[in-house]
């Protein structure tokens, strides 16, 4: 049980894909403009990604692992093409609101990356509690972000005038510009609270290391021969 | 030696697209979108413009009996069966592409009797203000094509333009005009 809640719980703050891995920022910087269609895409990302991950994990043993990734990728479009679906029938607001944007779920990253990482290793449950914090931790850094936007740059929040007469509405905040700029500081605000920098960082994890490496050898290389 | 060729993956791939597609077939069968039906912030608006009552959406001209194809701008013509009411649902491009969506409705004189923006996806606050009542009411009651100009009008088919709004005025301009020439073309 303690696994279940640890797995649900990581997404949410620990390992927040938007704050602290930067895994699907286009929704996060194009549907932020108001809270609603923010919190709407976030529960719709967390839909496609508890439906996908349960599926992936349940055919992790029958996949194999040279044609996995096409797998992966029909089976999340599926759910996508799904959603939409509701969406159009049931809540078509939303659905005109999410435009383009409800298709490109297919290629958020955080989908196909928690599948990769996660659901093709563990167990079905796990995969479900996994997928869910992680929607979570999604739809919460939308709602944030959307929120700050949306005070700011228009005075109102779910459509509610929150700011009537002392401050006046800035519009840079409802601007793409306005969307990194407010971005770039929730996450540095975050990071700052929630995690300290660990003393020593290892390079093992990283996937530039090779790089890293081969960078550092040639710039020794040129100084030594200057 | 010949290594077997291993059909494993190959075989997996289809079927799990094959699966999908399936059920995908299933879904879209259950949940039919109707066109026809009005929703969301288009039936509001119809409401808001033409009252409550029977609604008829067309969106097949010829076959019923219309001397012309649905123009592609023309997203829908609505029709309130109970009033006899008839208003055009149109899509043009702004300052950003389809970026005003458009409920125009029609009295039996060709004029416009009612506006409004169903949705607006012009820059906040520059593009949007052509919602202002101000600026709608100038195409209120026209039967003839208009025309935005900078500065002053000096003709009475001339509607000054929102400055620094020129393209979205524009396109209001344009959404009339086609609602005014489409109806003519159909009842005139």
């Amino acid at each position: 049980m303690k696994t279940y809640l640890t797995t649900l719980k990581k997404g949410i703050i620990k390992e927040n894909p938007v704050f602290f891995m930067l895994l699907g920022m286009c929704p996060v910087l194009a549907l932020t403009a108001a809270a609603e269609n923010a919190v709407g895409m976030g529960l719709a990302t967390t839909f496609v990604l508890v439906c996908s991950n349960i599926v992936i994990s349940l055919l992790r043993n029958l996949i194999p692992p040279s044609v996995r990734l096409p797998c992966f990728i029909v089976i999340i479009a599926g759910f996508v093409t799904l959603t939409s679906l509701l969406l159009k029938e049931f809540v078509p607001w939303l659905y005109d609101e999410l435009g383009i944007f409800l298709s490109l779920i297919a290629c958020n990253c955080i989908i196909l990356g928690r599948a990769e990482a996660f659901a093709r290793k563990n167990k079905v449950l796990l995969s479900a509690a996994d997928g869910l914090g992680m929607g979570i931790g999604f739809t919460l850094a939308l709602f944030t972000v959307g929120s700050i936007r949306e005070i700011l740059g228009f005075g109102t929040w779910f459509g509610l005038s929150v700011t009537p007469d002392f401050v006046d509405p800035m519009m840079i905040f409802i601007m793409p510009a306005g969307g990194f700029f407010t971005l770039g500081v929730v996450i540095a605000v975050v990071n700052k609270i929630a995690r300290k920098r660990p003393n020593n960082i290892s390079c093992d994890n990283c996937p530039g290391k090779e790089l890293c490496k081969r960078s550092m050898n040639n710039n020794e290389h040129l100084s030594n021969n200057g | 030696m010949k290594d077997k060729f291993d059909f494993k993956p190959t075989i997996v791939l289809a079927l799990v697209a094959g699966i999908v597609t399936a059920l995908l077939v299933i879904a879209e069968r259950s949940v039919q979108y109707d066109e026809t039906q009005l929703s969301g912030k288009l039936a509001d608006s119809c409401i808001e413009l033409m009252g409550e009552g029977e609604y008829k959406v067309l969106l097949d001209w010829l076959e019923e009996g219309y001397p012309i194809e649905k123009p592609p701008e023309v997203a829908k013509l609505i029709k309130n069966t109970t009033t006899g009411g008839i208003a055009f649902q149109i899509i043009v491009n702004g300052y950003s592409t389809n970026g005003i969506n458009m409920l125009i409705v029609m009295d039996e004189d060709g004029g416009v009797e009612a506006l409004t923006v169903v949705e607006n996806k012009e820059t906040a606050k520059i593009g949007t203000r052509v919602e202002d009542p101000a600026f709608m009411n100038n195409f209120l009651g026209r039967a003839d094509p208009v025309r935005i100009v900078k500065g002053t009008p000096r003709a009475d088919n001339e509607i000054a333009a929102l400055t620094g709004a020129t393209r979205s005025s524009n396109a209001v301009a344009n959404a009339v005009n086609l609602a005014i020439e489409t109806y003519e073309v159909l009842y005139g």
